[in-house]
């Protein structure tokens, strides 16, 4: 993915600015109003030198980074993010407008938080072994709070399947446009030979991917609702090996949400991986079987 | 000398006239393709809702005349780094309410984009009206009127 995609839509002074860092190794771009641009690199926070940041500046950057395209972004607004070009997602602060209890619309934005996807190459290798032992791939559950590289390690086992299983089917639901970065129906990030839906909600990708494409394997990122798992829950059911990723510190606390717990005691996982946070991101805190043992 | 001064008499009123009657032309082809570019706008919001930069360069091979290069202006305007402002929208063209129109685009749901553009849609059909009419009675009118001043002029030098 070129920086230039995301770097294009910041304000000029925060891209001169970002001009004199490694821009490679940003992995988060915080803009708020009335404060200056903030950038995390390695887990370390660097406050750039730059003028405040204005209301003016938070619209400029959501009208570009939606292609001067709200219409085509709202869904996801409303949600409280955007997906661009790339893979970036750009997390929205603001005031709801609702509408029949329902959010309709985001306004006066007051930050930005663009999350910026890195392509490790082979970052799965340590987890490899311990779902790929079977002649299938082991159904996993990805556990770690956010930041922590549940994508990333997605995205690469994606990869891997393809690479080590050729004759299965893969399909990811990529709900937020951040596992495959698909871009007008080309994939901006390598997920190897994989059917990629974008967009849209689990629950339609589950379905009609499931109908129509004829899956052997199902990726998708962060079971997030009670809906969600629900269909993780159908697609496991249905011979599907399903491969995703959860907000969680560690297992005891998947056990102990209300959705995942069920998913936990009625064995839809072979597998738990649960990764790191903070200076080591993504590295592999353990990997845990069915019955919550580490492996 | 008289046939030269009849001449040039008679020259200059035609190309004052012809330049007067293409000039009230060209507003006319400008509302057009504009109202063009609307249902073009409406076709392609109502289904695939493909980013702006896209949506003009669809456009812009149907675009021609002046409402071209002010298309091509702003799919430029669109690509580049700067932010796009309501006074970089008005030096693309004379007329305000299509310059402002061009600021506003895309900044809405799908929804109230098409009631706007159904709105500017009833404004620059009355504005090309306008100008059909200005072409077919004024400009006309002015154009002939030149036509038989210049003969006028010829016939009183010789």
């Amino acid at each position: 993915m070129g920086v230039e995609t995301w770097l294009k839509i910041l304000p000029d002074p925060v891209r001169e600015a970002l001009n004199h860092l490694p821009v490679q190794q940003i992995y988060e771009l915080r803009l708020r109003v009335n404060a200056p641009a903030v950038v995390f690199i390695d887990a370390q926070r660097f406050t750039l030198p730059t003028p405040l940041i204005t209301r003016e500046d938070l619209d400029n950057v959501v009208h570009k980074a939606a292609e001067y395209a709200i219409y085509a972004v709202l869904d996801q607004m409303v949600q409280g993010f955007i997906t661009i070009r790339g893979g970036v997602r750009i997390g929205l602060a603001g005031e709801l407008v609702m509408a029949d209890g329902q959010v309709a619309a985001i306004s006066n934005i007051s930050s930005l938080c663009l999350r910026l996807p890195h392509q490790v190459k082979n970052c799965a290798y340590p987890v490899l072994p311990y779902i790929f032992d079977l002649k299938r791939p082991a159904k996993t559950l990805i556990i770690a709070p956010p930041g922590a590289g549940k994508t990333t390690l997605l995205r690469d086992i994606a990869k891997q399947i393809g690479n080590k299983y050729p004759q299965l089917n893969t399909l990811i639901l990529d709900e937020r446009g951040e596992l495959a970065a698909a871009y007008q129906g080309e994939n901006q990030l390598d997920v190897g030979n994989a059917d990629v839906i974008t967009g849209g909600n689990k629950s339609f990708g589950f379905l009609n991917g499931l109908r129509s494409l004829r899956p052997d394997v199902v990726i998708t990122d962060e079971i997030a609702t009670a809906d969600d798992a629900e269909m993780v829950r159908n697609a496991a059911r249905s011979g599907v090996i399903v491969m995703a990723s959860t907000h969680a510190a560690d297992l005891d606390e998947v056990r102990h949400k209300p959705y995942l717990c069920d998913l936990y005691n009625e064995g839809v996982f072979d597998r738990y991986v649960v990764l790191t946070t903070g200076e080591r991101a993504g590295e592999v805190v353990g990997v845990f079987d069915r019955s919550g043992r580490r492996l | 000398m008289k046939w030269f001064m009849g001449g040039a008499c008679l020259i200059i009123c035609v190309v004052m006239g012809v330049v007067y009657y293409r000039r009230s032309w060209r507003r006319v082809q400008f509302y057009t393709e504009v109202i063009n570019f609307c249902h073009h706008l409406q076709t392609a919001l109502g289904f695939t809702r493909p980013p702006l930069p896209l949506v003009i360069k669809q456009a812009l091979p149907q675009a021609t005349g002046e409402f071209a290069k002010a298309l091509a202006g702003y799919g430029q305007l669109l690509d580049g780094q700067s932010a796009l402002t309501r006074e970089k929208c008005t030096a693309l063209t004379t007329d305000t309410d299509v310059a402002e129109f061009l600021f506003q685009l895309g900044r809405t749901g799908s929804v109230t984009e098409q009631a706007k553009i159904a709105n500017a849609l009833t404004i620059f059909t009355a504005k090309q009206q306008q100008a059909n009419d200005h072409l077919r009675f004024k400009a006309s009118i002015t154009l002939k009127l030149l036509i038989i001043i210049g003969i006028a002029g010829v016939i009183l030098w010789i």
